[in-house]
């Protein structure tokens, strides 16, 4: 183990978290609020940081081992540092329910602990949807956009950051590839943030909602979410710009360069729309009759698959009163997620594609044992690694969302909340179903699920291997 | 001409033995002295031991000298620089043999960069000519001319065929198709028929028409048989692989049976949709396993004679419509013929066919009359050739009635204008237009050679 640069890197890290925690101090005042729980937020960060980035590495090599604890060991301590401005400030008095808060935040979950997130300061409002925004491309992909770190190592730490089977770069340079990244994603935020200022909505909150929607978060600024504005003109915008930033950031990439045949040609891209429109058309129908009409139901379902499968979270309606066929397909969609290289959480669609298609490739396989064959994704031959390592990983997925249905369980809720919490907070989605539903918080659970709860957000952003590596000390004791 | 061929394996002997028969000066390089020796007892070639890539060795072979120098050795690199050298050197037309696919991809760029006048790539010519008669079953061989448009179908007549006993100039009336006869082999004896020739069954005959006009002929005649729709390879060769990516695009369903795992492994990274099946393909076991009895085409193209032979016959007997085997041995070729009649493919003779086609295409300076395509009916005595009727040839402005043509040969076809058609005694060629003659046991060269 390379500590000495693990813990340079943590020290960048942290000063990054510093940096940004300067926009929500700048909103607080602004807003003629205290700044000073953002500044004792700040100075330790610096401090620490500070030090830490001081410890000059003997080598900058690093490896995959490095490069998982690297990612989990920065984000376990930006949700630590991040948790202080809503305890200091007093808006979430109780450190593990502001610890959840941020967790949940930075992971792009949008599952909360507040009864009234209008009672929120403006600062700490800004400083919890603008974690969405800082964890939605991952802070380390920050840093390597703006800070002069090696790129020669650097690919090991993207890889574990950034989600999805496997990880391309754009360009030659890990660096500019980073840039390119954030570029995209700046400039969708810009657009969407231009798209509600016309549709009416306030300032203060449009900036909000453009953070929340391009991390795929759902925290909102009001108790009711999105729903409090009763727009068709709002839904429909937020709708689809989580549509877009569910997509792989690649497709944006050759549609800048005017790659179309490339985009076209995308297996990825194409079931994910053809998901989203056979979901959203099943659900308008089954909940016709209940909402009043087809096209109000068209209105809620999109929105609300849209909101599942982008793992976002925002409400429009309550979907736990919703017929259970409609239910049942949201949940389904939990699993899925959006599309690999985006900012959406889940399993990712690209793995589910790889499952299904090995499910088949094995079904076949029995008739015909001594037969060659290569699973096809994306029109190349995916390896035998890549097919292992997504196999492991759902099982990987499953049995934690599991396990932890299981310590949920001892807190007495229903098994419906639990599975579907349990799940929620795996795939980063937010709300689930029963006492967890749109309308509801997460703020009954003890504080041991809710640090577990918060322990499986971060596993379900980090694709669980960098959380899993922090946790086993074979990996810390070196190679 | 003077034409120095590196290489004296498969390909290269094939080639030397073709053009030497032509009356060319030939001189051979190759590695191996035993090559060269048993080269030159067969033919009347001169020999040149050593590598080709060698400059030394190309200098002693006068490569600078040859009319065409042509790289046939198993090695796509090696060719390519003797290929350079030779042109450096001051050779005329340079042709090079590659087998690599990249080098496919990018066939028109080599042959500018490089220089090189052809390049042929001997798998994927047999590839597409087993694609070929896999969409038509029903014959033995196919060979289009792509500018004409028409086909030359070769098959056998089988017993029960309604063909059976009818008379040549009966043929139209009888099946109301305008189809040519062009070429019969009987005995293993080929002869172009005249009017009172009769079928026989047994015979194989080449017909010419139009595609469309040829799938009537054989639906009338009741031996049409549908494109082929499930096809076992045995042998994951480069032929294999580009065979598959052709069938693929039209939607056959592909198996192939290969031994070697990293071969396999190889093969799946590239075809998307063929099942391939790791498995030794002599065993009977393996194959009804992979779908024998359902399939309705067999084609055989492992390293060995032998095999593809045996494992032909035994697929035939198994019940497959169509079986292809790739047989390198011309006498092994007849033996199986004697047996079944079904199509058989040499790499080396397509390559031989392609070369000396362009080494005629060479020589036609007096009468500019070219040759587009050449192609052996049944075997090397017996050839199709398009020609580019020149203006200067003896055969224009006269109506076919009135030329004098050489026994053995036959015009089979003329394409004026983009349209073509079967010529009559009444049809008079003019300059530009597109003839295909047929020819048994006569070289022609020029055009004005099909005169008496």
């Amino acid at each position: 183990m390379n500590y000495r640069f693990v813990f340079n890197i943590q020290g960048k890290v942290l000063l990054a978290e510093a940096a940004l925690l300067l926009a929500p101090m700048a909103a607080a005042l602004v807003y003629h609020e205290s700044a000073l729980p953002f500044v004792y937020t700040i100075l330790p960060l610096l401090l620490l940081g500070g030090g830490l980035s001081l410890l000059k590495p003997k080598n900058t090599e690093l490896f995959a081992r490095e490069g998982f604890i690297c990612v989990g060991l920065a984000w376990i301590l930006m949700s630590l540092f991040g948790a202080l401005p809503f305890v200091l400030a007093g808006d979430i008095p109780r450190y593990v329910d502001a610890l959840f808060e941020i967790v949940s935040g930075l992971t792009t979950t949008g599952a909360s602990i507040l009864d009234n997130p209008e009672s929120l300061s403006r600062g700490g409002m800004f400083w919890r949807l603008f974690s969405h925004w800082i964890g939605g491309m991952g802070v380390l992909v920050f840093i390597a956009a703006v800070l002069p770190v090696s790129g020669d190592h650097y690919m090991q730490i993207m890889r574990a950051e950034v989600p999805g089977p496997t990880v391309s770069k754009l360009v030659p340079r890990v660096r500019k590839t980073a840039r390119i990244l954030y570029l995209i994603y700046l400039g969708l935020t810009v657009l969407e943030f231009i798209f509600l200022l016309c549709g009416g909505m306030s300032f203060y909150d449009a900036i909000l909602h453009a953070f929340a929607t391009a991390g795929t978060g759902g925290f909102s600024t009001r108790a009711a979410s999105i729903a409090a504005y009763d727009s068709v003109y709002i839904e429909m915008v937020i709708a689809t710009f989580m549509l877009l930033f569910g997509c792989n950031f690649n497709i944006f990439y050759f549609l800048l360069l005017g790659q179309f045949a490339a985009v076209f040609k995308s297996e990825e891209l194409r079931i994910y729309l053809g998901i989203v429109l056979a979901s959203v058309l099943l659900i308008a129908g089954n909940i016709a009759a209940a909402v009043g009409g087809f096209g109000r139901g068209l209105r809620y379902a999109y929105f609300q698959v849209m909101t599942v499968m982008s793992t976002c979270g925002f409400a429009t309606a309550d979907f736990d009163t919703w017929p259970a066929l409609s239910r049942w397909v949201l949940v389904l969609l939990m699993f899925g997620g959006g599309c690999a290289g985006s900012t959406a959480g889940g399993m990712k669609l690209s793995r589910v594609i790889i499952l299904v298609k090995s499910f088949f490739h094995e079904l076949r396989q029995q008739i015909m044992p001594s037969r060659v064959k290569r699973i096809w994704f994306e029109s190349k031959p995916v390896s035998d690694q890549t097919v292992k390592s997504v196999q492991v990983f759902f099982f990987a997925y499953m049995a934690i969302a599991g396990l932890v249905v299981l310590i949920l369980s001892f807190d007495g809720t229903d098994l419906l909340t639990n599975i579907t919490a349990s799940i929620a907070c795996m795939s980063n989605i937010g709300p689930g179903l029963g006492a967890v539903g749109p309308s509801c918080n997460f703020g009954f659970y003890s504080d041991l699920s809710k640090l577990v709860m918060s322990l499986e957000m971060l596993m379900g952003r980090l694709e669980i291997f960098p959380v899993m590596f922090l946790l086993s000390p074979s990996v810390w004791k070196g190679r | 001409m003077k034409i120095v061929i590196a290489g004296a394996g498969k390909v290269g002997f094939t080639i030397a033995s073709c053009l030497c028969r032509e009356g060319h000066d030939i001189t051979l390089i190759d590695v191996r002295r035993s090559r060269l020796d048993s080269a030159a007892n067969a033919m009347d070639v001169m020999g040149c031991c050593g590598s080709c890539a060698a400059p030394s060795v190309l200098k002693e072979a006068e490569a600078g000298a040859a009319d065409v120098f042509i790289a046939a050795t198993g090695n796509d690199e090696a060719n390519l620089v003797a290929c350079q050298f030779a042109r450096q050197m001051g050779a005329g037309h340079t042709i090079a043999r590659l087998h690599n696919p990249e080098y496919l991809e990018s066939a028109e760029t080599l042959k500018s960069i490089m220089d090189l006048n052809l390049v042929i790539n001997p798998d994927h010519v047999t590839a597409v000519e087993i694609s070929r008669v896999l969409q038509f079953p029903a014959a033995m061989q196919v060979d289009a001319f792509p500018d004409c448009g028409m086909e030359i179908v070769t098959f056998r007549v089988a017993e029960s065929s309604c063909l059976n006993g009818v008379r040549l100039t009966e043929l139209g009336k009888r099946f109301g198709q305008k189809v040519l006869l062009c070429a019969a082999e009987r005995d293993g004896r080929f002869l172009i028929p005249d009017g009172n020739y009769v079928i026989q069954a047994g015979d194989n005959i080449s017909v010419t028409a139009a595609p469309k006009a040829l799938r009537k002929f054989f639906i009338s005649t009741g031996a049409y048989q549908k494109p082929v729709r499930r096809v076992i390879i045995l042998g994951g060769s480069r032929i294999a692989e580009y065979l598959t990516g052709l069938l693929e695009s039209t939607g056959v369903a592909v198996t192939i049976i290969e031994e070697n795992y990293d071969r396999c492994q190889q093969l799946a990274e590239t075809l998307k949709t063929a099942d391939i099946v790791c498995a030794d393909g002599a065993d009977t076991g393996i194959l009804k396993e992979s779908g024998l009895n359902e399939a309705d085409g067999f084609v055989a193209l492992t390293g060995y004679d032998e095999d593809n032979i045996i494992l032909s016959l035994y697929a035939h007997r198994e019940g497959v419509e169509k079986v292809v085997s790739k047989v390198n041995n011309d006498k092994f070729t007849e033996l199986l013929h004697s047996m079944f009649p079904d199509t058989t493919l040499s790499p080396k003779n397509l390559v031989a066919e392609q070369i000396e086609g362009y080494v005629r295409s060479l020589d036609y300076a007096s009468d500019k009359s070219t040759i587009e395509a050449l192609y052996y009916l049944g075997d090397q005595n017996v050839t199709a050739t398009e020609f580019l009727v020149g203006a200067g040839s003896a055969c224009v402005g006269r109506s076919l009635a009135e030329l004098q043509l050489k026994p053995g040969v036959l015009l089979a076809a003329v394409t004026r204008a983009g349209k073509s058609h079967l010529p009559d005694g009444k049809t008079v060629l003019q300059p530009g237009d597109k003839a295909v003659v047929v020819t048994a046991g006569v070289t022609v060269v020029r055009l004005d050679d099909i005169l008496r």
